[in-house]
């Protein structure tokens, strides 16, 4: 406990030895810098771009998102703040990823950045990529959505008459009625259309292709249910969007069908009820169950979960998750899940990432992470969960507090929170080391085992 | 819901009889009344005024008794539907200032002017909201900021300078053009017009900036609220996000905004009248003031008083229109 003491106070020394005011001068200087930076980030975000430009490749075919050296700043007037700062991991195919760390150290920034909704222009994804396979309408040349056409069994297309609006076929000069291909239509009655597996890379798209993606493609829930629906339109409204947006050809009355199927979906009970309700008139856990049937309208491929069950009381946090778990099964999608809560973690996730201070520290298996924790952060984070079983008084805490993320110090971001530092601690940041095929940790403890 | 009107309704009958009471007693309270303003005029133009017949006026133009019993009797006039007659012109109260000249100029100008504030200053405030610290929201701000800041007689000044005086586009002032007979309909309504521009140019400028100043914070405020980001999660395009979602939230405050706003379109503006020498409500209002002329001032500030009620029940109601959060009962 002393030396925990003494560490702290050698801590709370070094950064009032850093700490300065920024004199006016200086505040204009980081003004222009930042505006100059946010423009040519902004230019970038705004502008047109055909989809070959960002068009690329999955390094592994089985992930369905690679975000690769991925860095998110905010250009504030006392500094960039690099809340993601060369953030690494992969997503793959029907499976859940789960997020954890404390306050403020990047979670929430690298699932909004995934989304392109960090808050313009002061946030900015500035390096990295996103690798996202999306399953896109196929165009053509005038980039119009191409129809999947009805064959008959020789396959050749079943040709129909075009008619105008009274019903009548349209004739052309001869006389002869004009013939189009027949288009085929699903259960709803609802056009289907060619579709293409593509693989985009979201750091480089411009925020208007963006659209197509967002609730569709991947969809957020998010941490806060009681304020994440528009108080002036009724959950149907707000439902309805989704699908009116991702469907082309569909009619209200499919949304509304579909919206009372996805509220069925997430347990609701009285689907109709609830359809026409106001946001104030439902409970926390059932806006969030709205909101999870939102995320879910678009049939998207990712789910991002930021903070979930934060929100809302633990009874109602276990039946949230066993939902998410049971739909996961039931639309073959994946789930980024963010969480700070461990016990979440351990009942959701196939793979862990740690995050620590806009970085990746440890990365690997659920079950390596909860079993085999390495990094001493991970090894603290698991002892400040408290337990039935524990008879200590005292619940552990990590000395400290997380770095400021201005100026970020050149050496590991835990060493000053570390119980177990070495001499290497005061040299460069730790590279990732590989220690299994799927576990990974950056910490000068184990570089020197590999070497 | 018919219950809560009519609720309100009879709130709003206590109210006027107080606001009518306290206006009376401020009234009977000034200190050159119409009476003593007339002697003094009988007096410098050389009349020696007894005592006598200075009673004999009080009690002629029904200011005899206290406070108390004059306001009595004007409210059982009232009752009676009789306003009185204006002490100045010795005209019924009401056709003095219900006609086309005083309070038709004046709501005319007012509407015109308000519909144009509306109409430049919500897409003003929602740009200068969108583009947030942008060089667009500076020079929209500064611009604004420089309209509230101009007193309306100085601007009112500056715009009959240029624009009637240097360049002539516009009369001077005046509701029409001087010993001018017009050929029909249509050459009326352009002189009058010409003549109304000016006036409503400065009005709209004025009152601009309050506006865009309002619809800004609010649209910043919503912008930045968690279900817009949920509306741009689920792919919506940014000017569904703006339009329909924000501006759905954003029109909340501007709705309340309406109850100052009916008073304000019958009440004339006594500044701007003045200098363009229209003949508006707000101008006849100052005049008869000055001159404590009791019934029309009763009458003029009670129609206001009894606007402003409307107006917020109106607004109350409204409310309940587009926020369904709130239940009216």
């Amino acid at each position: 406990m002393s030396v925990n003491n003494e560490k702290e106070k050698e801590a709370v020394n070094a950064t009032k030895e850093k700490k300065h005011y920024l004199s006016g001068k200086e505040i204009r200087e980081i003004a222009r810098a930042n505006a100059k930076e946010m423009r040519r980030l902004e230019k970038a975000k705004n502008r047109k771009a055909h989809p070959s430009e960002y068009t690329t490749e999955l390094k592994d075919n089985n992930n369905i998102l690679e975000v690769e050296g991925l860095h998110s700043y905010f250009f504030t007037d006392q500094g960039v703040v690099k809340a993601v700062n060369g953030v690494t991991f992969n997503i793959p195919a029907n499976s859940t990823v789960g997020v954890v760390g404390e306050s403020g150290c990047g979670k929430s920034v690298t699932s909004m950045s995934i989304m392109r909704l960090l808050q313009g222009p002061s946030g900015q994804i500035v390096e990295g990529e996103i690798r996202f396979k999306v399953s896109d309408f196929k165009r053509d040349e005038k980039g119009n959505f191409i129809p999947v056409y009805e064959k008959d069994e020789d396959g050749n297309v079943i040709m129909e008459p075009v008619l105008d609006k009274n019903g009548v076929p349209k004739t052309d000069k001869d006389g002869q009625p004009i013939l189009k291909g027949k288009q085929r239509l699903d259960e709803h009655g609802i056009g289907v259309f060619e579709q293409e597996e593509t693989v985009y890379d979201i750091a480089k798209m411009p925020i208007k292709d963006m659209y197509r993606l967002r609730g569709r493609q991947m969809a957020m829930v998010f941490q806060e249910p009681m304020t994440s629906l528009n108080p002036v339109f009724t959950i149907g409204n707000q439902l309805d969007e989704v699908s009116l947006l991702h469907v082309p050809g569909a009619t209200k009355e499919f949304a509304k069908k579909r919206s009372i199927e996805m509220l069925n979906l997430v347990g609701i009970a009285m689907p109709e009820r609830v359809y026409a309700s106001y946001p104030h008139e439902l409970s926390g856990g059932m806006r969030q169950r709205v909101m999870i049937a939102m995320a879910l309208a678009g049939e998207p491929r990712l789910i991002i979960a930021d903070e979930p069950t934060t929100a809302l009381d633990v009874t109602i946090q276990a039946q949230i998750l066993d939902l998410f778990n049971d739909l996961k099964r039931k639309i073959n999608s994946s789930i980024l899940l963010i969480t700070h809560d461990l016990g979440v973690i351990a009942e959701m996730a196939d793979y862990v990432v740690v995050m620590y201070a806009g970085r990746i520290i440890e990365q690997g298996t659920a079950s390596e992470i909860f079993h085999n924790p390495m990094h001493p952060y991970t090894q603290g984070l698991q002892k400040s969960k408290p337990t039935m079983k524990s008879s200590e008084a005292k619940l552990f805490n990590i000395p400290g507090n997380v770095p400021n993320p201005i100026n970020m110090p050149n050496y590991c971001y835990f060493k000053e929170r570390c119980s177990q530092c070495i001499g290497k601690c005061s040299g460069e940041y730790p590279g990732m080391v590989q220690v299994s095929p799927t576990h990974y940790v950056a910490c000068h403890l184990y570089g020197e085992k590999e070497d | 819901m018919f219950k809560y009107i009519l609720k309100r309704i009879g709130m709003a009958l206590l109210i006027l009889l107080g606001v009518s009471f306290i206006l009376y007693a401020l009234l009977r309270c000034m200190p050159m009344d119409f009476i003593e303003q007339r002697i003094v005029n009988l007096a410098t133009s050389g009349i020696t005024v007894t005592e006598e017949f200075k009673q004999q006026m009080y009690k002629t133009y029904g200011l005899d008794g206290n406070i108390v019993e004059g306001y009595l009797n004007w409210l059982g006039n009232v009752c009676r539907l009789d306003f009185g007659k204006s002490f100045i012109s010795q005209r019924e109260v009401l056709s003095e200032i219900f006609n086309a000249d005083r309070m038709g100029t004046s709501f005319f100008v007012a509407a015109v002017a308000t519909v144009f504030e509306f109409l430049i200053a919500i897409p003003l405030g929602i740009t200068a909201a969108t583009h947030q610290y942008s060089v667009r929201d500076y020079a929209v701000t500064v611009l604004v900021i420089i309209g509230i800041s101009l007193p309306s007689f100085f601007f009112g000044q500056v715009l009959k300078d240029v624009f009637a005086n240097k360049l002539g586009w516009f009369p001077v002032s005046g509701m029409k053009d001087a010993g001018i007979t017009y050929a029909n309909g249509f050459e009326a309504l352009v002189d009058y017009l010409r003549h109304m521009f000016l006036p409503i140019l400065t009005i709209t400028i004025l009152s601009i900036g309050g506006r865009m100043r309002t619809t800004r914070t609010n649209m910043l405020e919503v912008l930045n609220s968690d279900y817009i980001r949920t509306a741009r999660a689920k792919g919506l395009k940014e000017g569904t996000v703006i339009y329909k979602h924000a501006f759905r939230n954003t029109m909340i405050p501007l709705v309340t905004s309406l109850a100052g706003l009916i008073p304000s379109l019958f009440s004339g503006a006594m500044l701007t009248e003045q200098v363009f020498d229209l003949t508006g409500i707000g101008n006849y209002a100052l005049n008869a003031m000055t001159q404590g002329d009791i019934p029309v001032i009763m009458t003029y500030n009670m129609f206001l008083a009894f606007l402003s009620v409307m107006g917020m029940l109106l607004a109350d109601l409204m409310y309940g229109v587009v926020d369904p959060r709130v239940k009216l009962a």
